[in-house]
């Protein structure tokens, strides 16, 4: 009865952090076989210190997915669904991402980070 | 002759070209004291640098500002080849090509960005306007033309690198030089006195760098045979970037001094020589990653083809 209570105990321990971890990264769907579409970009701090980043997640579905990025002004770090921003001078800056697959389908998305600084 | 060579290859240590470079950034390549003085006639002088130069703290106006990041690091490293032939004792022409081994800014966890590549190839005329051997008093002035190696801009996943990064601004310029010499010969030194200004002319991309004015003066000191000390004092300024005819978005512009001891070893035709540069004021446009020092390394060879 013990190993039984323990086990079950482990089980749900597992399944808590699973769930905690998915929250933090969510799952973004790519790549698969379904019907192009770019969803939405997420960005999680849309004003950021210049000694702050903003990561920036692209939701798409489609196959063979590929994202190309651009900030203007600055740069994207990063490649893939999900990126990082960050500037050393004040700025409204423009973050462009064009999403496409291997069927010709392409989508672009745009938003804006807001850098400012602290005084 | 021997006092000559030193002379010369001193000279050659003390400032060397491709002087841009800018926010978020590292300084300049200018090294030390190179290919200034007029060229022996019929001589060829070669010369090889690499400079290192770092930087490491933000700074607003003329004050560390409170604020670190997002910049962690920055440095590059620079090469140069400078090859210039005396026509007479009064009139010698040049050559520089350099290469951008890195330019990188180091973003710490979020990753590095790294531009390298050719800067320009500088093409001067230097003349001697005044030689007065009574008075140890001597003046060259020098015109330079600077012609773009590299017209297209470097990217990072297909975006355009910030323009401190690039190797070389994409559009031709020009450079006038000046160089005044005062011996002292009762205690055995030299003071000098160096003036540069560069000009560059926007490149396709609509984009065009501050005007640049160097002013250094130095004094170069016999150590023991074959040795000689250099100290110099240099300012720098840089102006603003232009963007479509507007200031750049990126901050850009800046006014530098530098002390700068150098070290120098002559034998025959041939010089070594090594410095320091050490900013002791530093003053920004607004705020920008700022210069900690920067190393260089000199070796000089004159070819005399008489």
């Amino acid at each position: 009865m013990r190993y039984v209570f323990a086990i079950i105990l482990g089980l749900m321990l597992f399944s808590c952090s699973d769930k905690d971890s998915n929250k933090n990264n969510p799952i973004v769907p790519t790549d698969s076989n379904t019907t192009f579409s770019f969803d939405s970009l997420v960005i999680d701090k849309k004003v950021i210190f210049t000694d702050e980043t903003a990561e920036i997640t692209a939701y798409a579905r489609g196959s063979n997915l590929k994202y190309k990025w651009k900030a203007n002004p600055g740069i994207v770090f990063g490649e893939g669904t999900k990126v990082t921003y960050t500037l050393c001078h004040e700025v409204v800056s423009e973050i462009i991402c064009t999403v496409s697959d291997d069927k010709g389908n392409s989508k672009t998305l745009k938003d804006t980070v807001t850098v400012k600084q602290k005084l | 002759m021997n006092k000559f060579f030193i002379l010369a290859y001193i000279l050659t240590l003390i400032m060397s070209y491709n002087s841009y470079s800018q926010c978020c950034s590292m300084g300049s390549p200018i090294a030390g004291t190179t290919n200034v003085g007029i060229i022996p006639e019929n001589s060829i002088r070669t010369t090889l640098f690499f400079r290192n130069s770092v930087s490491d703290e933000y700074y607003r106006e003329d004050k560390k500002d409170k604020i670190q990041g997002p910049i962690q690091t920055a440095d590059f490293n620079y090469t140069g080849l400078m090859i210039g032939y005396g026509i007479n004792d009064n009139f010698s022409v040049e050559a520089e090509i350099g290469y951008f081994i890195n330019k990188t800014q180091d973003y710490g966890n979020i990753g590095k960005l790294e531009g390298k590549g050719l800067s320009n190839l500088n093409l001067s005329v230097k003349y001697n306007v005044l030689n007065d051997l009574d008075n140890d008093l001597e003046w060259t002035i020098g015109l330079m033309g600077k012609i773009p190696l590299e017209t297209e801009l470097q990217l990072y996943n297909e975006q355009t690198l910030p323009v401190d990064l690039q190797a070389a601004p994409r559009a031709g310029g020009l450079g006038i030089l000046s160089f005044l010499k005062y011996g002292l010969p009762s205690i055995n030194s030299n003071l000098f006195m160096m003036n540069r200004y560069e000009w560059t002319a926007e490149d396709k991309h609509e984009y065009q760098y501050g005007p640049f004015v160097s002013t250094s003066i130095f004094s170069s000191t016999k150590i023991i045979e074959h040795f000689a000390g250099i100290l110099q004092l240099r300012h720098e300024f840089r102006g603003t970037d232009l963007e479509k005819g507007e200031e750049s978005v990126a901050p850009t512009g800046m006014n530098l001094v530098f002390l700068s001891p150098q070290l120098s070893y002559t034998i025959d035709n041939f010089n070594i020589s090594a410095l320091y540069d050490l900013p002791i004021y530093k003053n920004y446009n607004k705020r920008q990653f700022s210069i900690a020092g920067a190393f260089s390394i000199n070796i000089s060879y004159l070819l005399d083809l008489n």
